[in-house]
C-alpha cells in the first residue's frame, strides 16, 4: 500500500508529561494501558477512537503521548485522571503540547528537566542521588531490593 | 517544591501554619467536619485567628443555610456529597450575599470511575449553573494528600472543562482563596 501524501495524513499532536514521583520508571506497556483506560472511561470507546491515543516514548522521567489534532483538550482531561500505573501510584504532569516531536525532544533535553543519577556515599552507605528538575534530590539506597527513599534538597548539602 | 514546579503560586493547606516555602504562599486552612451548626460555631471559636481560611463540610439544606449565615465561614466544601436539594437557588443567593465560596472538588474526578464520577460531574455542572446565575464565589480544590494528587493549573482547567467550566472561570476560582484570606486579614 503506498504511503499517503503528507497533506492526506492525519494531523497529530504530541503531549509531553513528566512522571511523578521522579524515581518511578513505569513500563511503556503499562503506561499505554493506563492512558487507554483513562481515555476510555472518560470519553467512551467512540471518543477513544477519535482521540487515537498512543504512547511514543517512556524514558528519563518523561512520557510522550500522541493524539489526533483537536482532541488535545480531551486527552489532557483524561491524562489528569491518571493516578495509578499498574500497581504503582503515579501521576503524569503535563508539561508541553506540540505539533512536532522536534519541540518535544528539545524540551526533554533542556537543562534542568528530567533527572540525572550520580553515585554518592552517605554515612557509609551507597546511594543513587537522583537530581530532579528544580532543587529536589532523591536518594535511593542501593543495598536493598526495595528502594529506600530519603528526601533531600540541595539546601541539605552533602549530596552534591 | 512540587507545587512551585506545578506552577502554583499559593495553596491552602490544612493543619499547616501560613507562610511562604520555596516561593509558594501557604494559607493555613481549618477544615471543619462538624455535622451540627452548634459544632461548627464551637469549631470556629476554637480556630480563633490562627487560620487564614475556614472550610466547612456541606450538610442538608437547613445546615447549609445556617452555616452560610455564620460569621467566619469562608468556603463550603464537598457540595457534591450533599443530599439532593441541599444546595438550591436560595442557598446560592445567600452564599453570593454573604461572600461565602463553594468548592468544586476535583479529587473524585481523578479517583472515581463510572457512575460515581458521572454523579459528581452532574453535581458540579448543576453548581456551575447556579454560580453563573447568582455569582457566588467558587474555589477549585484537588484536596491533595500528596504530590501525586496535586494538579497544575493546566490540568485543573482540563478537569473543570469536563463539567463545562471555562478556563477563565477556573483561573478566577483558583485566585479565590487568596482573596478570601486577604478579606479575613482586613476584617478581623
Amino acid at each position: 500500500m503506498p504511503s499517503r501524501l503528507p497533506s492526506q495524513r492525519d494531523r497529530r499532536r504530541y503531549l509531553l508529561c513528566r512522571v511523578l514521583p521522579g524515581w518511578a520508571e513505569p513500563e511503556p506497556r503499562a503506561v499505554f494501558h493506563a492512558v487507554c483506560e483513562a481515555v476510555t472511561t472518560l470519553w467512551g470507546d467512540t471518543g477513544a477512537a477519535a482521540i487515537a491515543p498512543a504512547v511514543l516514548d517512556c524514558s528519563r522521567g518523561y512520557v510522550v503521548v500522541r493524539c489526533r489534532r483537536n482532541t488535545e483538550a480531551q486527552i489532557a482531561g483524561a491524562l489528569a485522571t491518571i493516578s495509578r500505573i499498574g500497581d504503582d501510584r503515579v501521576a503524569l504532569r503535563q508539561v508541553l503540547t506540540s505539533g512536532t516531536l522536534h519541540a518535544i525532544r528539545r524540551r526533554m533535553q533542556e537543562g534542568g528537566a528530567g533527572w540525572t543519577d550520580t553515585q554518592v556515599m552517605r554515612e557509609g552507605r551507597a546511594f543513587t542521588a537522583r537530581r530532579s528538575a528544580g532543587q529536589k534530590v532523591d536518594l535511593i539506597a542501593e543495598e536493598k531490593k526495595s528502594p529506600e527513599l530519603l528526601f533531600f534538597t540541595e539546601d541539605d548539602g552533602g549530596v552534591s | 517544591m512540587e507545587a512551585r514546579e506545578a506552577g502554583l503560586d499559593s495553596l491552602a493547606a490544612a493543619g499547616t501554619p501560613s507562610g511562604e516555602i520555596h516561593g509558594v504562599r501557604i494559607f493555613s486552612a481549618a477544615v471543619i467536619h462538624e455535622q451540627t451548626v452548634k459544632g461548627v460555631i464551637a469549631a470556629l471559636r476554637a480556630m480563633g485567628q490562627g487560620s487564614d481560611l475556614a472550610l466547612v463540610d456541606t450538610g442538608d439544606q437547613g445546615f447549609n443555610r445556617a452555616v452560610i449565615s455564620l460569621r467566619g465561614v469562608d468556603v463550603l466544601r464537598q457540595v457534591h456529597r450533599a443530599p439532593n436539594g441541599a444546595f438550591t437557588h436560595v442557598t446560592a443567593r445567600m452564599a453570593a450575599d454573604r461572600g461565602v465560596a463553594l468548592e468544586f472538588d476535583l479529587q473524585p474526578l481523578v479517583h472515581h470511575r463510572g457512575w460515581p464520577r458521572q454523579r459528581v460531574l452532574q453535581s458540579h455542572a448543576r453548581l456551575l449553573r447556579l454560580q453563573r446565575r447568582y455569582g457566588f464565589l467558587c474555589t477549585v480544590a484537588t484536596n491533595a494528600r500528596s504530590m501525586l494528587d496535586l494538579r497544575n493549573p493546566r490540568e485543573m482547567a482540563a478537569l473543570t472543562r469536563l463539567f463545562g467550566m471555562e478556563e477563565e472561570e477556573t483561573m478566577s476560582a483558583l485566585a479565590t482563596p487568596a482573596e478570601l484570606a486577604r478579606r479575613r486579614r482586613e476584617v478581623p
